[in-house]
């Protein structure tokens, strides 16, 4: 009784906790409009919707896809290319965008009801590969007279850019619900059939869940996360490249955010994006062209760390925490 | 078109060579290592760097088994021997290839290496129907006398013995009496040190960039999965299918199905044969 309502009183105190941040987060263009942290900032938040939807796939269901960069690179080609190219509106863009995810996802989705573990992330790299080398064979159009697309890499069209302040809001808003889906997720039936097939398929499969149903939903949904990001990126970048939109970097990044910050819970993609893009980004702009190799060392580094030491990330830890010393107070109280 | 059924079996060797390791990382030490073929690469740049110092490639050979075998030791006993679960091998393999990879990049920055000899940079024409690549030829023979070595080692002496004893059943071998601690580490010595032959014959044959190890690992895995993980003879049989049908349709469709060709291998094999050809257990 007592128990619960200290924790009654903890999750009161996240709850304001989050609000300040929030509103804090909201206010910062009105405020403090200054372009590099906005920029950065930006870059974080799409980097947190990608490994929202990595979590819910890789941290919740147990499926470690490498191949999320598709579903990223789709929805960026989709949006600027197709404009580009073919006069594609983007709404229309943005519907195939999401179309062609949605479609892929089902195909992975069922490539994990047949092959676990390793080969299924594998076949995720394979996927991802195949798709590079199709988009940089098959995207060639004439620009401006110029050859353009392929392995060249896709120009975005200016009509197509977002203001800073209105891509920064809109990403912001889109982690918000995504981080607000991951909790309520967590809370529902649905994320428990995912946690059950997570710990053990076979056995959630004898107990009644509709493995491939659920598998195939959620990895729907994590695409869809995926492919926002990559219309968010498309339209506050200005080119596009096969070699950095479909790269295994680019879901290993993914990958490192979610596992970092906890990828089981809700929060955790989105404070291993507060840790982890800021810090890469920072590396690879500044430090990127003198010492080439210093990213990926950074990279393999942590993702070494991580997983030698603390597979579970850094949410779970502080949350046990919090609650052990809470319960020191109340025996303290008593 | 003869010329291209040879090269495709001569590459197909090269590519048993590649895998044999993995292979054998598999089956004796249970270890999924996505970071192979960068630890092959690994190779390829100390050949590089001791040819760019004026010694014969071929000469190298040797020195670099017994050193990447001793890097494999270490790397066995620290490291891989901590992680069980397939998932975290996947990743912490990887992360060791990254760091491995920002190094060597690092080091000799992006540009491509290749070493360019004239014994190995010729061709062979046997009458005008037939042209063998030089290297590709010596390469085949370095892969088939390795594979043989391996495969009489394998079967018939002592050591060999307790090596199959520990890839079939550890537990029982462990009862047996044998170390399966130093099956381990000379195990992780022989797929180290394959790695390190396959490394200086890819760099003899094609430019490499760090990236490149990724590659050559993708390739080595497709070729794994469809001969059977933890099989030699699935290995060799893998690598020749492999080898030809990347050799002949990226000459009839065109160079970019070079990973498609594979990945739909992989994607069949996986569907119809989840074991592979002579595989008994899967990851």
């Amino acid at each position: 009784m007592a128990g619960s309502r200290i924790r009654e009183i903890g999750i009161k105190k996240a709850r304001l906790f989050a609000f300040i941040v929030i509103i804090a987060f909201l206010l910062l263009p009105f405020i403090y409009p200054r372009v590099l942290i906005m920029r950065t900032l930006n870059t974080t938040f799409i980097y947190a919707v990608c490994a929202i939807g990595w979590a819910l796939v890789g941290g919740y269901t147990g499926l470690f896809s490498l191949g999320h960069s598709a579903f990223f690179g789709l929805g960026a080609y989709c949006l600027a290319w197709l404009y580009l190219a073919y006069g594609v509106h983007p709404i229309i863009g943005i519907l195939l965008g999401i179309g062609s995810s949605v479609i892929l996802a089902c195909g992975i989705a069922l490539i994990s009801a047949r092959l676990r573990g390793v080969y299924f992330a594998l076949s995720t790299i394979g996927i991802l590969l195949v798709l590079m080398y199709v988009m940089r064979t098959f995207t060639y159009f004439e620009w401006r007279g110029a050859p353009s697309g392929g392995g060249i890499g896709v120009p975005v069209a200016p009509e197509l850019m977002l203001p800073l302040s209105t891509s920064y809001l809109l990403s912001f808003g889109i982690v918000l619900l995504g981080t607000y889906f991951l909790y309520k997720v967590e809370k529902s039936k649905f994320g428990h059939y995912l946690i059950a097939i997570r710990e053990d398929e076979d056995v959630a499969a004898s107990l009644g869940v509709p493995v491939l149903k659920y598998k195939t939903i959620a990895t729907i949904i994590s695409s869809v996360f995926a492919t926002i990001g990559g219309f968010i990126f498309a339209s506050s970048t200005f080119h596009l490249n096969p070699d950095l939109t479909f790269s295994l970097d680019r879901s290993i990044d993914m990958l490192i955010i979610a596992v970092l910050g906890g990828s089981g819970t809700f929060i955790g993609p989105f404070v291993g994006a507060l840790i982890w893009a800021p810090l890469i980004e920072y590396v690879r702009w500044n430090w990127g062209a003198t010492y080439i190799g210093l990213p990926k060392i950074l990279s393999g580094t942590v993702l070494l760390l991580i997983f030698l030491i603390s597979p579970t990330g850094i949410v779970p830890p502080i949350q046990r925490k919090f609650l052990k010393r809470k319960k020191h107070g109340m025996i303290k109280n008593a | 078109m003869l010329t291209l059924i040879i090269t495709g079996l001569l590459l197909g060797l090269i590519y048993a060579l590649i895998s044999v390791g993995l292979t054998l990382q598999f089956g004796v030490m249970n270890l999924v290592n996505f970071g192979y073929g960068t630890f092959a690469i690994i190779a390829s740049y100390l050949c590089y760097t001791l040819f760019r110092a004026g010694v014969n490639p071929f000469i190298t050979i040797i020195p670099l088994f017994i050193f990447l075998g001793i890097l494999g030791i270490f790397l066995e006993k620290f490291i891989f021997y901590r992680v069980k679960n397939a998932n975290y091998q996947v990743m912490v393999t990887m992360a060791m290839s990254m760091i491995v990879v920002g190094i060597l990049l690092q080091l000799y920055t992006a540009t491509p290496i290749n070493i360019l000899i004239p014994l190995t940079y010729q061709y062979f024409n046997v009458g005008d129907f037939l042209q063998i690549w030089a290297v590709q030829l010596y390469g085949a023979i370095a892969s088939v006398a390795m594979l043989s070595g391996l495969h009489l080692f394998l079967q018939k002496t002592q050591t060999g013995r307790a090596i199959r004893a520990v890839a079939d059943d550890e537990p029982t071998a462990l009862l047996m009496g044998i170390d399966s601690k130093r099956i381990h580490n000379l195990t992780a010595f022989l797929s180290f040190g394959f790695a390190a032959v396959a490394g200086v014959f890819l760099v003899m044959m094609y430019s490499l960039i760090p990236e490149s190890g990724g590659d050559y690992n993708l390739i080595a895995f497709i070729i794994c999965v469809f001969g059977g993980l933890g099989s030699i003879k699935g290995a060799l049989l893998g690598g020749l299918v492999i080898g030809e049908l990347q050799i002949l349709i990226s000459y009839y469709v065109g160079p970019w199905t070079k990973f498609v060709s594979l990945f739909i291998v992989f994607i069949i094999t996986l569907l119809i044969r989840p074991t592979g050809l002579f595989g008994l257990k899967r990851a």
